[in-house]
């Protein structure tokens, strides 16, 4: 997102939780922000949004090194783990929903399970979820018909996440872990390759890899992927 | 048995809940949670010390971080994909501070986590 409003720079951070999600208060205002829609929903900008929204990729660092030629990184005071943390991957653990985000909930959709884990891909148009049990079941990958659009959503091995991208194959094969797609272009690492083996950029709708119980309260009207 | 697709904690709305039915199940929520705008009774808000906020004024290469041995291998990173540039961030720390914010050659940028 970017975090000009009229013209000024606003300050954020992070105050807390709603709807099972985080919420950000601008320092110049006071208001509350929701963190995925960067919309503000309390404070003197109440419904003003953010633009500029950008995808925020969960990656392994050989495969970020694969996809960037030159990518920076910030890094900050907090210690850093040495080994993978229980933030890797999101799908390992699947704990209970804690009471203190339970309680910023004002109602729950019961259509997936509270804690599943899946891909939730938006535009302007539509909002779909993709349960990750659905696309490992479909051989890690799936491609369906995303607002007009051919999109290939995987289990990425190299980021150990759900991952999305558009695509013009109608399908696709594993070997080894390269997704060979029947256009000749392939993923390996991470990264989108052509039939040459020349390094492609991939166009990625927005997206979060997430649990269901958030995304569901962000989007209300999603639609679930259905084989 | 039938799950209503929206379910409440308190048992004294269940009469909007039955209303609700007549509504399809997507549209309901979506009117329902406009209508009730922000409850600040329901949001758990911290104080403001809590989670210091990330303000990024330097970076670096992910190899020159490889090398001096400020992330290894096994660090799991989140790439930010923004019009004002690429950023990497290491997941545990925004974990903690859940976002982050900076400019890049004076276009400014902010991710949250």
């Amino acid at each position: 997102m970017t975090p000009v409003i009229d013209g000024k720079t606003h300050h954020f951070e992070f105050r807390g939780l709603y709807d099972g999600v985080s919420i950000l208060m601008d320092r110049e205002t006071g208001g509350y922000w929701h963190h995925i829609t960067g919309e503000c929903l309390y404070g003197p900008l109440e419904g003003a949004r953010l633009a500029g929204q950008s995808n925020l990729l969960h990656m392994s660092v050989d495969q970020a090194l694969n996809v960037y030629d030159e990518l920076e990184i910030a890094i900050s005071d907090r210690p850093i783990r040495g080994s993978r943390s229980r933030w890797w991957p999101l799908a390992e653990s699947v704990p209970a929903l804690p009471d203190r985000l339970r309680n910023t909930m004002a109602g729950e959709d019961t259509r997936r399970p509270t804690m599943d884990v899946g891909l939730g891909v938006w535009n302007q148009n539509v909002q779909r979820y993709y349960p990750m049990e659905l696309v490992t079941a479909s051989n890690d990958y799936v491609i369906d018909e995303f607002d007009s659009r051919r999109l290939l959503i995987y289990f990425d091995p190299a980021g150990h996440a759900l991952s999305a991208l558009y695509t013009q194959a109608t399908s696709a094969e594993w070997r080894e872990k390269e997704l060979v797609l029947n256009t000749g272009e392939f993923i390996r690492g991470g990264a989108l390759y052509g039939s040459g083996g020349n390094r492609l950029e991939a166009e990625r709708p927005m997206q979060l890899f997430t649990r269901w119980y958030g995304y569901a309260l962000t989007f209300p009207t999603t639609e679930i992927y259905e084989p | 048995m039938p799950q209503p697709s929206l379910v409440r904690r308190s048992s004294h709305l269940w009469p909007t809940l039955t209303l609700l039915t007549l509504f399809t199940a997507a549209d309901s929520r979506a009117q329902e949670r406009a209508d009730q705008g922000f409850d600040l009774d329901r949001a758990f808000i911290l104080d403001s010390t809590a989670n210091l906020p990330f303000y990024v004024t330097e970076t670096r290469s992910v190899r020159q971080a490889l090398d001096e041995g400020a992330i290894n291998e096994a660090t799991a990173l989140l790439v930010m994909e923004h019009r004002a540039g690429t950023l990497a961030f290491v997941v545990d720390q925004l974990a903690y501070h859940h976002m982050a914010q900076g400019d890049i050659d004076g276009e400014h940028w902010m991710v949250s986590f």
